[in-house]
Formats: C-alpha cells, sequence, structure tokens
C-alpha cells in the first residue's frame, strides 16, 4: 500500500467531493436532524404543563407560576391570540387575568378569569396548571401554606431528562450519514461509471482507493459528531477520551460505508440496504429513548458500542477503566469490517 | 528473434456457465501492432482484461513484458496504458484534472496535461467540465489517458468504436505514432479496415476462440480469393452483380462467357477482404 | 395512447421495482418497522396523577372533585406497603399523613405530609405532584379563592380519552412511508432518463401522454399500497374508511407528482437523492404539528402533506367525518393536480 497514492485519491475525494450531494448531505442533516429530534421529542415528551397568560394588570401571578418547574409560560398580547394558540395546541391552558387581579384577590372580591382550555389537552395537564394558578392566587391573597410538606426520596436509578435520552440518537446520526453514506455511495457511484475500473488499473489498488475513500468518511464524520455534540452541550467529560471515542466510531462507521460500497453494485440496491439498515444501526438510540423496552437488547446492536462510551463519558464522566469493556468490542468489529473489506479489495479485481 | 511483449498459453475465462476465452494462446513481439478482430462477444475484451491484469485467468497463463500478469498485475499495470471500451472518465472533472489525478498515480514527473492534450487534439479544452464534451472528445482523452505515462504496451480496447471518421483517424495517428516511439500496441476492434491498415498481425477471434493469427497480408494469400466483380443489365432494365473467381483453370472462360452473354456495365477486380476470410473461415460477419 | 400500452409500461415498472430481490425483501422490511415502531410506542395516555395514599380517609366530595380533575388517590393500609408500591412503580408518588391529620388541618396546625417518590421521578413530575397536595390542602382547609372561571373548551374535549402516542404518530409514519417512496420512483424516471430508455420508449407508438399517465399509475400503485396497508394493520380503517382511502389516494397522487418533479431536475441517482431529501424534509414539517401541536403557526398550511397529515389525524382520532375534512379534501385534491401537472411539465420539458 501507498501512503502517497491514498494522499492522492484522498485529495481529489476532499476537492471533488463536495460537488456529490452526499457529500453536503451528510454535513448538513445531522446538525438539522438532531435540531429538530430534540424540539420534536424534548418537547412532546416531556413533562411539563403549559400555561398561556394575557396579563392586562401586570399581576405577581406570572412571575409565581414561572417559578413552578412543572409547568412553562407564554405570555401573549391580546386575548385572541390567547384563543389562537390555546386552540392550535400551542399550549394547555389559557389564561387572562384581568386589570387590578391582585388588589382584587388581596380585597376578596369576586375576580372573573378567563379561561380557554385545549380540547386535546391531558386532564393532568389541566390540573396542574389549575393548581399552579389556585398556588399562586393563595400566595397572592397571603394565605400560607396549611401542611408541610416534605419530600422523602427513595433509591433508585438517576432518571433519564429527554435531552439525554435523545443523545444516543444525535451521535448516531454523523457516523451514519457522513461516516457509511459518503464512502458508499461514493464507491458505488465509482463502480456505476466505471472509473473505479480505471483507478483499479492503475497503479492504485483497490485498497488503497478504499482507504481513500474510508478516510473521507472518518474525517467527515468525525467533524460533524463534534459539532453536533458540541451544539447540543454534550461535548464534556474527558474531552480528549471523548474525541479517541468519537474517531474510533468514526472509524467504524467508514468501514461499514466501504464494505457497503464494496458489495453493492448500484445505488438503487445502496439505498434499499440503507433504508433496511438504518433500523439496525439505529436501534439502540431508539431503545435508549423508551425505557420501558427491556435495555440488555441494544447490546445486541454494533452500534451500541460506540454510542455508550460516548454516553459513559458525556453523562457520568466515565474514564478509559469504566468504558473498556465497549471499546474493546468496538475494536473488534472495526477489526473485522476492515478485514472484510480487505478481503473484498483483494477479491474485486472484477470491480 | 524480438523479444516478445506478450505471451499467453491457454488463456481461459469464463463468466459463470458462458466460455467467455477457451484456451487463447498467441504471442506478441516487441513495438508489434496486434490486431484482435471479431464480432461482439467473442471475446476480445475479455482477453484484454486478462492481459491488463484487469482479470485473473481462470487458466492458463500470460505474461506482459516479462511479468506474469495474474500474479503482479499492478507491475504490467503500472508500464501500461489502458484504454477501456466503456468511456470511463470523471465527468464532473476538467480533462486536465483528470489527466493530473492519474499522473500522479503513476508518479509521472513534470507531467504536462496541455502538452497531452494537445497531442490528441483537445488543446484549449483542457479546462472545460467533460460532462461537457463530445463522444470523440471523450474518446480523444481516454487514449490521452492511457498515454500519459509512456506505456510500454498499449492495451486500446475498441479505441475509435462510435466515432466519426475525423477522430477514429486521429486515434489511429496516434496509434501509429506510438508505435513509433517503441511502445507494443495490443488492439481489439471489429472494424476490419482498421485492422488491416493498423496491425502488424491480426488475429481473429470467434465464440472465446482464436479461427487464424497472422500477418493481414498472410491470410489475404492464405485464406483470400481475388475475384472480378462486374454489374451487368439485367433483362428487366436492372442492375445485376456478376462475380468471377480470378485464380482458377476456368478464369479465361468464364470472363469470355461474360462479355459474349452480358451486358457488362461496370468491371473490377478485388482481393479478399479481411471480413470476407474470417466470414470464411469462422462462418459468421464481423457484426 | 392505448391501455395495452400503458398495462404493459406499469408492469414493466413495478417489476423492475422489485426485480432486486433484496431491495423488494428490504421495502417489505422497512413496511414490517414502521409497523413494530407504532406497536412499540405507548398505546394509552395516562391522563391521571396517581398517587398513593396512607392516612385518614378523606372528604368523599372533595375526593370525587379531585378525581374529576384527574387526580387519583389509592389507599394504603401500611406505609410499608406504600413504599414497596413506589418502589415497583405502582404509583409514581406515596402520600404519607397521620391519622389526626384533618383534625390538626381544621385547627390551623400545619400537620405534616410525607411525600415518598424515588429518585428517577423526573422534577416536573415531583412539582407537578408538589403544586396538587398544595391545593389539596387548601381545599382540605376549608379554604376558598373568590374567583369566577369563565372557562371555555377549545376543539373537542378529549379529556379522559386522549390521543395515544402512537395514534398520533400514525400520520406521521404514512407521511414519511408516502415520502420514501417518491423517492423510489423518482429513481425509477431519472435511471430511465440517463440511460436512454425513456428515449427508446418514445420513438415506439408510445407517446409522451402515454409515458407520463403509466408512470403516474405506478407511483400510485406503489405508494397506495403501501400506505394502506400501515393504515390498515394500525387500524387507521376502523373510522371512516372510504374517506381515509380517498385521502391515501389523493395523498398518493401527490406524492407522485413530487417524484415526477424531482426525476425532471436530477441529473442522476445521487442527486434523486439529494434533492428529495430536501423534498421529505419539506413535506415531513406537518407531522411534526400532530406530534407538538402548536410548534408551527398558519405558516405551516402551505405546504401540500398538511392536508395529508391533518385530516388523517382528525379522522382516525378525532372522529371527524366529510362535512368536517371536507375543505382540506379540497385543498388535497388541488395540491395534488397542481403537483402531478407541475410534475408533467417540467419532465417532459425534459425529455424534449
Amino acid at each position: 500500500m501507498s501512503l502517497r497514492r491514498v494522499g492522492v485519491l484522498f485529495g481529489k475525494e476532499f476537492i471533488h467531493g463536495p460537488k456529490n450531494y452526499m457529500f453536503i448531505l451528510s454535513l448538513v442533516a445531522p446538525l438539522l436532524l438532531s435540531l429538530l429530534l430534540s424540539l420534536v421529542f424534548g418537547t412532546y415528551f416531556g413533562g411539563k404543563s403549559r400555561l398561556g397568560l394575557v396579563d392586562q394588570g401586570g399581576s405577581q401571578l406570572r412571575g409565581l407560576v414561572q417559578k413552578n418547574e412543572a409547568v412553562s409560560v407564554r405570555i401573549y398580547g391580546s386575548l385572541q391570540e390567547l384563543r389562537d394558540a390555546s386552540a392550535r395546541g400551542s399550549v394547555d391552558v389559557g389564561l387572562m387575568l384581568p386589570p387590578q387581579f391582585d388588589q382584587h384577590i388581596r380585597s376578596n372580591d369576586q375576580t372573573k378569569m378567563t379561561v380557554y382550555v385545549w380540547g386535546e389537552s391531558r386532564l393532568r395537564d389541566r390540573l396542574v396548571v389549575a393548581s399552579a394558578i389556585t398556588h399562586a392566587v393563595h400566595q397572592i391573597a397571603g394565605h400560607e401554606l396549611p401542611v408541610e410538606i416534605v419530600q422523602d426520596v427513595l433509591g433508585g436509578e438517576t432518571s433519564i431528562p429527554w435531552e439525554k435520552r435523545l443523545l444516543p440518537m444525535i451521535v448516531l446520526m454523523p457516523l451514519v450519514f457522513a461516516g457509511s453514506l459518503v464512502p458508499a455511495t461514493s464507491l458505488v457511484t465509482e463502480k456505476t461509471k466505471h472509473t473505479l475500473t480505471a483507478l483499479a488499473a492503475s497503479p492504485a489498488t483497490l485498497g488503497e482507493v478504499y482507504m481513500a475513500k474510508g478516510l473521507i468518511g472518518v474525517l467527515l464524520s468525525l467533524v460533524t459528531s463534534i459539532m453536533v455534540l458540541s451544539l447540543n452541550r454534550a461535548f464534556i467529560g474527558e474531552s480528549a477520551l471523548l474525541l479517541g471515542v468519537l474517531l474510533m466510531g468514526s472509524v467504524f462507521g467508514a468501514s461499514i460505508g466501504v464494505l457497503l460500497g464494496a458489495a453493492i453494485k448500484d445505488i438503487n440496491t445502496l439505498f434499499a440496504v440503507i433504508k433496511g439498515m438504518g433500523l439496525l444501526l439505529y436501534a439502540p438510540a431508539l431503545i435508549r429513548m423508551f425505557p420501558q423496552v427491556p435495555q440488555w437488547i441494544a447490546r445486541l446492536f454494533p452500534t451500541y458500542y460506540v454510542i455508550q462510551p460516548v454516553l459513559e463519558i458525556s453523562q457520568n464522566n466515565a474514564g478509559w477503566s469504566e468504558i473498556a469493556p465497549e471499546m474493546g468490542v468496538l475494536v473488534g468489529l472495526i477489526a473485522v469490517s476492515l478485514l472484510a473489506a480487505a478481503r473484498m479489495a483483494t477479491r474485486g479485481g472484477e470491480a | 528473434m524480438a523479444p516478445e511483449a506478450i505471451v499467453a498459453q491457454d488463456l481461459t475465462y469464463n463468466y459463470g456457465n458462458l466460455v467467455a476465452v477457451d484456451h487463447v494462446s498467441f504471442s506478441v513481439a516487441d513495438n508489434q501492432i496486434i490486431g484482435f478482430l471479431g464480432p461482439n462477444g467473442a471475446g476480445k475484451s475479455t482477453v484484454v482484461k486478462m492481459l491488463s491484469g484487469q482479470l485473473r485467468p481462470k487458466a492458463g497463463k500470460a505474461t506482459v513484458l516479462g511479468v506474469d500478469v495474474a500474479r503482479w498485475p499492478k507491475r504490467v499495470q503500472a508500464q501500461a496504458g489502458i484504454c477501456f471500451e466503456i468511456t470511463n472518465l470523471y465527468e464532473e472533472m476538467t480533462a486536465v484534472d483528470n489527466l493530473n489525478l492519474f499522473a500522479r498515480l503513476f508518479s509521472v514527473n513534470g507531467f504536462d496535461a496541455e502538452a497531452l492534450l494537445n497531442r490528441v487534439g483537445l488543446g484549449g479544452r483542457g479546462h472545460d467540465l467533460v460532462s461537457r464534451y463530445s463522444k470523440g472528445m471523450k474518446q480523444r482523452l481516454m487514449v490521452a489517458r492511457a498515454l500519459l505515462n509512456r506505456p510500454k504496451i498499449l492495451f486500446l480496447d475498441e479505441p475509435t468504436n462510435g466515432l466519426d471518421p475525423v477522430s477514429a483517424e486521429a486515434i489511429r495517428n496516434i496509434i501509429l505514432e506510438e508505435r513509433e516511439r517503441g511502445a507494443t500496441i495490443f488492439l481489439t476492434t471489429h472494424d476490419m479496415m482498421e485492422a488491416d491498415k493498423l496491425s502488424d498481425r491480426v488475429a481473429f477471434i470467434n465464440q472465446g476462440r482464436i479461427a487464424a493469427i497472422d500477418t493481414p497480408l498472410a491470410l489475404k494469400q492464405k485464406y483470400g480469393k481475388r475475384s472480378l466483380k462486374a454489374q451487368v443489365m439485367g433483362s428487366d432494365g436492372r442492375l445485376k452483380s456478376r462475380e468471377v473467381a480470378l485464380d482458377e483453370a476456368s478464369t479465361p472462360e468464364a470472363v469470355s462467357e461474360l462479355f459474349s452473354k452480358e451486358q457488362v456495365v461496370t468491371l473490377h477486380s478485388e482481393e479478399a477482404t479481411l471480413e470476407d476470410i474470417f466470414i470464411r473461415i469462422t462462418g459468421r460477419g464481423l457484426v | 395512447m392505448s391501455l395495452a400500452m400503458i398495462n404493459a409500461l406499469v408492469r414493466k415498472d413495478i417489476t423492475l421495482y422489485f426485480k432486486n430481490r433484496f431491495f423488494a425483501f428490504i421495502t417489505v422490511m422497512g413496511l414490517v418497522a414502521y409497523v413494530v415502531i407504532y406497536f412499540l410506542m405507548p398505546q394509552a395516555v395516562d391522563e391521571t396523577l396517581t398517587m398513593g395514599w396512607h392516612g385518614p380517609e378523606l372528604p368523599a366530595a372533595t375526593i370525587a372533585d379531585f378525581e374529576e380533575e384527574g387526580l387519583v388517590l389509592r389507599p394504603y393500609d401500611s406505609r410499608a406497603a406504600l413504599q414497596k408500591a413506589v418502589q415497583s412503580g405502582d404509583v409514581l408518588v406515596g402520600v404519607v399523613v397521620q391519622q389526626d391529620f384533618l383534625q390538626k388541618l381544621r385547627l390551623g396546625q400545619k400537620p405534616q405530609v410525607t411525600v415518598l417518590s424515588k429518585s428517577d421521578l423526573p422534577d416536573e413530575y415531583r412539582s407537578a405532584f408538589r403544586l396538587v397536595l398544595e391545593e389539596l390542602g387548601h381545599a382540605l382547609a376549608g379554604r376558598s379563592l373568590s374567583l369566577e372561571v369563565d372557562e371555555t373548551v377549545l376543539g373537542p374535549d378529549m379529556a379522559g380519552h386522549n390521543v395515544a402516542p402512537r395514534r398520533r404518530m400514525l400520520p406521521v409514519l404514512a407521511v414519511i412511508l408516502l415520502i420514501t417512496e417518491t423517492l423510489g420512483l423518482a429513481s425509477l424516471i431519472s435511471s430511465e432518463v440517463e440511460t436512454g430508455t425513456v428515449q427508446a420508449l418514445l420513438a415506439t407508438p408510445l407517446r409522451v401522454e402515454g409515458l407520463f399517465v403509466s408512470k403516474g399509475i405506478t407511483g400510485v400503485i406503489l405508494a397506495f399500497s403501501q400506505v394502506l396497508l400501515i393504515i390498515a394493520i394500525t387500524g387507521g380503517l376502523e373510522r371512516e374508511p372510504l374517506l381515509v382511502l380517498t385521502i391515501l389516494l389523493l395523498s398518493s397522487v401527490l406524492m407522485t407528482g413530487l417524484s415526477l418533479l424531482i426525476a425532471s431536475v436530477a441529473r442522476d441517482m445521487l442527486s434523486v437523492i439529494g434533492w428529495g431529501t430536501l423534498v421529505m424534509v419539506a413535506m415531513a414539517i406537518p407531522s411534526f404539528n400532530v406530534l407538538m401541536p402548536g410548534l408551527t403557526s398558519g405558516w405551516i398550511k402551505a405546504i401540500p402533506s398538511y392536508y395529508v397529515v391533518d385530516p388523517i389525524y382528525r379522522v382516525t382520532n378525532l372522529g371527524a367525518g366529510w362535512s368536517q375534512v371536507g375543505t382540506s379534501l379540497l385543498a388535497l385534491l388541488g395540491f395534488s393536480m397542481l403537483s402531478f401537472a407541475l410534475g408533467v411539465a417540467t419532465l417532459g420539458r425534459r425529455l424534449q
């Protein structure tokens, strides 16, 4: 193998690669999708009830309710806006406070509140919002809490908020998109256009071609992974170790991509395989999002050994000793896929 | 005796149950042009692929420039130039970029892409995207790519197929120039005139086997028959063709009969073409 | 344009589509995966806040009021039993009060309320339970507020029978499936243009219109059959089947038009995927609105797939009928026709 020739081929991929849609997509898609996922799942499956508020009198109620972790508050400028927001489900409950609301409450005068309820809101959300409102009103009225509430927290697993449950999915996307798709599509395109034949008949070996394509996948995957993790404020913990894990993950993704590209003859089949493999690759991340699914199932999928070390470092500040077993398996998986790609390279004189 | 650039012994290749090349043996002397002539599907491209290291023979052996090509394909490819049957250029790159890429892969020092493009008649178009090239231009670029490492042996797989006469003639001139430079050229074609014009030796290949191999002249002498071809006026007022073999004992009588019994409109002698010989030997045409 | 020609072309296209057995297998596997995802999603919405209770029996009227609003108090005989229930997850939260709780409350002596919960209870839930407990405390203490509430429920009141997450996902899955199939058809057409076989077809008695009709039928068959299968398996045809079928059929026409549009601009397979992904992302946005109502505002109605997602959601989950979704149906019809016409026009220009 000539590193010089690998460099020549890598240079060609780097310079002319951006003309390929997949190259651009692999950079942009993981970023976009990670933002979308956080938005969709973080908001939908999050536990907060939502209150919309129009405050015509500068009441203390707004500040009191906002202090509550169970309720998120959105302020609107008019009754119509509030009604529209409630109708389309932007909030569970919409409340309009009349002028001098606080004064009326303190004077124990009968006060009218206009409330809109989104028909599809859950009972519990209505109850929580109502409780938050009445609690705030009691505070405005000067009523002391009639009971003393003591929290007794029993042992158990640490809860995983939705932002953290999404992290595996977010970590995997650059690996799948950039790491494997770019080399795979590049190789299959070269086969379709017969340019791989031309390369194979030059001093360059198929192994060198595969390595160049794989390197591009690694580079794109690593860059995108770092960007995505940073955007999601997850590039924390031992940075050097995390970088090392991301690098190994990128190598794994790229080796899968090269293997796919080496084995598959046309884009239609590649597209079909990607459709099907997507589930296999994303399975550990999907399992993680739904704790009711037995989590050991995730270990059956190879990408588990990429995301688990990342999560351990990022969320639990793990060091090398904690992630060593998974890294060992990952190294093994990389070795197997690289060996398979090497075998295809030696057998692939008939590209 | 001139050293042999190519020696093939019992070369065999099959695609599944289809035997594409069936125990083919031949040799090519250094600095010679050999034309492999045969119809589509005869096995010409498969032979080229085996000799150029793209395919490993299922049986038999081939040495190119003294190297066992099955064992050391890259050593052969480093000294070879290949013009493929199918156009396989990077269309999203310019011609210069295409050539520079391969020049770097071949470690050609001081490579001048523009000069080579001028040589093949693409001067001034080097910085255009290949996707904008015509078929003839792409083929010239393919030939240029095959020449960039000043190869000792050139494999040209149907280099003028589908080209206009001007482009085809340009490529033939390049082939002759390369021979002058000292390269050995392995040319496949189903254009018998091209084979006749360019080749020092011609091999007829049909259904994976070599039916005959010799110089064009020798083949014509051995298998070809001269004849007189005449057009005569028929009783219905239409021209009809008549042919009289020229090297037979009965030739004088046949010629006399032709002139006495027919109204001869045109008359010319013709020697056998390679296609005629091919048909005679194999029983089928070149297309 | 003869029916026999169209028939021949449609059969050829569908055969080519599935000729690659692996591709066919993966398509089937994809369908299976969508169904699996659907059934993995929670099938019910837990609308109530359930608390375990160990203490004196509370006034029935107060409890009934809170139950109506979604609070369920489940009594336990002992603190140990309640603790076990919390730890095993039978209840999220357990409340322990002394037997003299109500007396102390009446006397204004601020009795202690112990809240048992596991450490994995999210903070939002912890706060929510605390809020409700505080309100319960005020109610039991007899403290009322001089508030008059003018409450209006907007839209159908789904309290107590809210739409389950998997039912919300159904229109999302359907749209994603439809969109994915646009890429399949677009790649089929694009490869025909690339390889020149479409020129060969047009050099026969077949006219361009016939070609488009056959591509259109192929696209609709492929998209419709797959989405129909998903909807049928997941129970989406239980209500107003004819209406749902109409929506799916029009959706298939819409997506087929998009396929033609993509094929008209794409130069090769990769650009099909590139352009197609852009279209996919745009078309998928309305489906996020079903998952997260109120995420987007009015502009979402400019996206054609809104008129696929919204009626399917309302028909399958909110009991809407023809009259309620009629406007959306008309809009979908309009968009479908427009998309198909645009697709035909742009692809036709490319073929010429």
